[in-house]
């Protein structure tokens, strides 16, 4: 059905907040300048943690017409989600319209009340105690704060989140449900519980010594991801709406596949039927045949084993394109966003398109043999970029790929 | 970016969107039975679940696997494969219990007693990821909802996603305590509360569809804005018409006559998800609840 003009659709606004850009254009550089977001952790006291590097975002601003002191109340997570929501429909246009039209909200958020009663217990209120306390999740929050009129809904698949985000917003604007559909993610994990979790599990770098150099997908020397934390929100609708109002069109969500492991919750499946059926599905679904794809942001998290076991699926699908279809991870630059991660690097997809340019893969000094793809290096590579596959897999055994294509 | 002169709302589609809902099943428990429940979650058939899964489980990934075991049970489909379905999951306020007692030990023994399996087990994919490995699962899963409102949000993600990759049906389960537990820091209930499960199998099959007794549909606002119910927020124990606990009773009581009934769950920003009861329409889905009392 995808790829089809009339059931095309299209992202014509974006918000975002991460530590290299809380803009398109201004990330959109960083990426493609090899910029990385990554330092020391500061804002609590990481040195009981194994790894003590993140990529933190730090205070946020309100965005524009919001109260700044009423913004300074809101939470972190909040935040962030009325940044980044507010200007993706300002960037659409459709801002001061928004209560004319029936506007969906789909986010992608994995761990919000386990980070919510953490912050109580960090602020010293407990609030895990007290369930009469937890009223509003922060989907609804954003809808009632936007004043939104369409349906809204928090899906998780872990580090795949924002992809689910994203097909589901796709689904809702094709099926009629919605005029208009804001998705995306957020995550705000960078938290002494949030650390230690992901530390303790083994996953997260030691090189606390180097916070710039520590995420490196691909690489030999990688041992493990590093943190990150924002967001982004997309505007989607179909793509007769947005050419009769002659909006911008960032590109479109042109195809999704989505399949499970079912083999374990955080260890990747060693068969990578799965894997690669997600990536198929979400090429046919899009109508792109692996040869003619021009890029891939890859979910490379820099950890031994998923970056080895992706590449192996990459190969797999891609065959002898393998050698020529370029492939970067992001998260060198940008770290590890968790729910938020697929969202981010849907933007390095869009920045592709717009750039005609393969975004980076830093730090990628000695590439694992087991890792064999056509790598793009420490500098981004000017490259014909009409369609892109953004790979994301999550804990729980969820793979999920969604394939965007460049609007002429 | 620019934009054209303001237009207004094109109308949301008054033509129903749904699907045949093929099985279901509903467990109610009392929170101190949850612990038998995960050594024995129910009839199995021939399938054989990993046993460290529930071990280290949320309450209430226990009750979501309870509820799809129920259902499948009841509609005979001991020896069918999953394989290729979908499943959504829908806990909300997952892991209340398990993070109070979590918390505790982050304060007393701080990183060194933070357990690992936090994060993989109390997230909000958790549950969806759990019974994808129970049931051997290789569509999508997916976690949905958290919070008030998580039964509307899993019905709508799970119609909209009902025909994903070709999958041929999705399981669409929801889960909550009621009243919402109070838990302490060793990690139990001090107060009453039971443990509800819904399981819903949707088939993706416009002729099961057409010839199903019970169906699950969007409606439109101008539909139903007489009928709705208010929200389904229940956390000091009262749940109104369109949450979870009326959703299993409804499931489970047996029509006086052969008309139809309907059972809506609002959804926010209007419209509603409407599940139709049509006697006349075909043979009642398999399903049935798994009552536990207490003591």
């Amino acid at each position: 059905m995808a790829g089809r003009d009339d059931d095309a659709v299209w992202i014509t606004g974006v918000g975002l907040a991460t530590t290299l850009g809380r803009s398109y254009d201004e990330l959109a550089a960083n990426l493609m300048a090899g910029k990385s977001g990554v330092g020391p952790v500061t804002h609590f006291d990481p040195s009981e943690q194994p790894c003590q590097v993140a990529a933190c975002l730090g205070p946020m601003s309100a965005p524009e017409g919001w109260d700044p002191a009423e913004y300074a109340r809101l939470g972190p997570w909040e935040q962030v989600l009325i940044w980044t929501a507010v200007n993706a429909l300002r960037d659409a246009g459709y801002w001061e319209r928004r209560s004319d039209l029936r506007i969906g909200l789909v986010l992608g958020i994995g761990g919000e009340w386990v980070l919510t009663w953490e912050g109580g217990m960090q602020r010293g209120d407990d609030r895990v105690f007290d369930p009469e306390r937890d009223h509003t999740c922060l989907t609804t929050f954003t809808r009632e704060s936007l004043g939104l009129t369409g349906p809204s809904a928090t899906v998780a698949a872990a580090c795949a989140s924002g992809n689910v985000a994203l097909a589901q917003a796709r689904r809702w604007v094709q099926r009629g449900w919605v005029d208009v559909c804001l998705a995306g993610a957020c995550d705000r994990s960078i938290t002494p519980m949030g650390m230690a979790g992901f530390g303790n599990l083994g996953a997260l770098t030691k090189r606390n010594d180097a916070p710039e150099a520590a995420s490196r997908p691909f690489d030999r020397g990688r041992d493990g991801f590093v943190m990150g934390e924002g967001g982004a929100v997309f505007v989607l609708e179909r793509a007769d709406r947005a050419r009769r109002r002659g909006a911008r069109a960032y590109g479109e969500v042109a195809g999704v596949g989505a399949t499970s492991d079912a083999f374990h919750m955080v260890i990747p499946s060693s068969d990578p039927a799965p894997c690669v059926r997600a990536m198929r599905s979400a090429l046919a679904d899009a109508g792109v045949d692996p040869d003619t794809l021009d890029y891939v942001n890859a979910h490379a998290t820099s950890t031994p084993v998923g970056d080895a076991f992706e590449a192996r699926a990459l190969r797999e699908v891609l065959g002898g394109a393998a050698r020529t279809v370029p492939v970067s991870s992001t998260k060198s630059m940008t770290g590890h966003l968790l729910s938020a991660t697929s969202a981010v690097e849907a933007l390095a997809c869009l920045a592709a398109f717009d750039r005609q340019a393969v975004p980076p893969t830093i730090n990628l000094d000695d590439p694992d043999p087991e890792c064999d793809l056509c790598h793009v290096a420490h500098e981004a590579r000017p490259h014909r970029v009409e369609t892109a596959l953004s790979n994301s897999f999550g804990f729980g055994g969820s793979n999920i790929c969604v394939v965007f294509r460049r609007v002429a | 970016m620019s934009a054209t002169a303001p237009y207004r709302s094109e109308a949301v589609p008054s033509t129903p969107t749904g699907c045949a809902v093929e099985a279901y099943g509903v467990v109610k428990v009392a929170a101190e039975e949850i612990a038998a429940l995960r050594k024995a979650p129910g009839p199995l058939g021939g399938r054989t679940i990993p046993p460290s899964l529930l071990k280290h489980a949320d309450h209430q990934t226990v009750l979501a696997l309870a509820a799809v075991l129920r259902a499948v049970d009841d509609a005979g489909w001991q020896d069918r494969s999953f394989a290729d379905w979908g499943l959504i999951a829908a806990p909300r306020f997952l892991g209340r219990i398990l993070v109070a007692a979590a918390m505790e030990r982050f304060k007393g023994r701080g990183v060194p007693g933070m357990s690992p399996l936090i994060i993989p087990t109390l997230s909000l994919h958790a549950v969806a990821g759990s019974l994808s490995l129970a049931l051997k699962i290789h569509g999508f899963n997916y976690g949905v909802g958290g919070g008030h409102g998580h039964l509307g949000e899993a019905l709508l993600t799970g119609l909209a996603a009902r025909d994903d990759n070709g999958v041929p049906g999705v399981w669409v389960v929801a889960t909550q305590f009621s009243p919402e537990p109070v838990p302490d820091v060793s990690g139990h209930a001090t107060n009453a509360s039971f443990g509800y499960g819904v399981a819903l199998a949707l088939s993706s099959s416009p002729t099961a569809a057409a010839r199903s007794r019970l169906n699950l549909r969007v409606v439109p606002t101008s539909a139903l804005e007489a009928e709705a119910g208010d929200d389904d927020r229940d956390v000091a124990g009262n749940d109104p018409p369109s949450g979870l606990v009326a959703l299993g009773g409804f499931l489970n009581r047996s029509p006086v006559s052969h008309r139809p009934r309907r059972w809506y769950c609002p959804l926010p920003g209007g419209g509603a998800v409407a599940l139709d009861d049509d006697p006349a329409r075909g043979a009642a889905a398999g399903g049935s609840t798994r009552v536990v009392k207490a003591g």
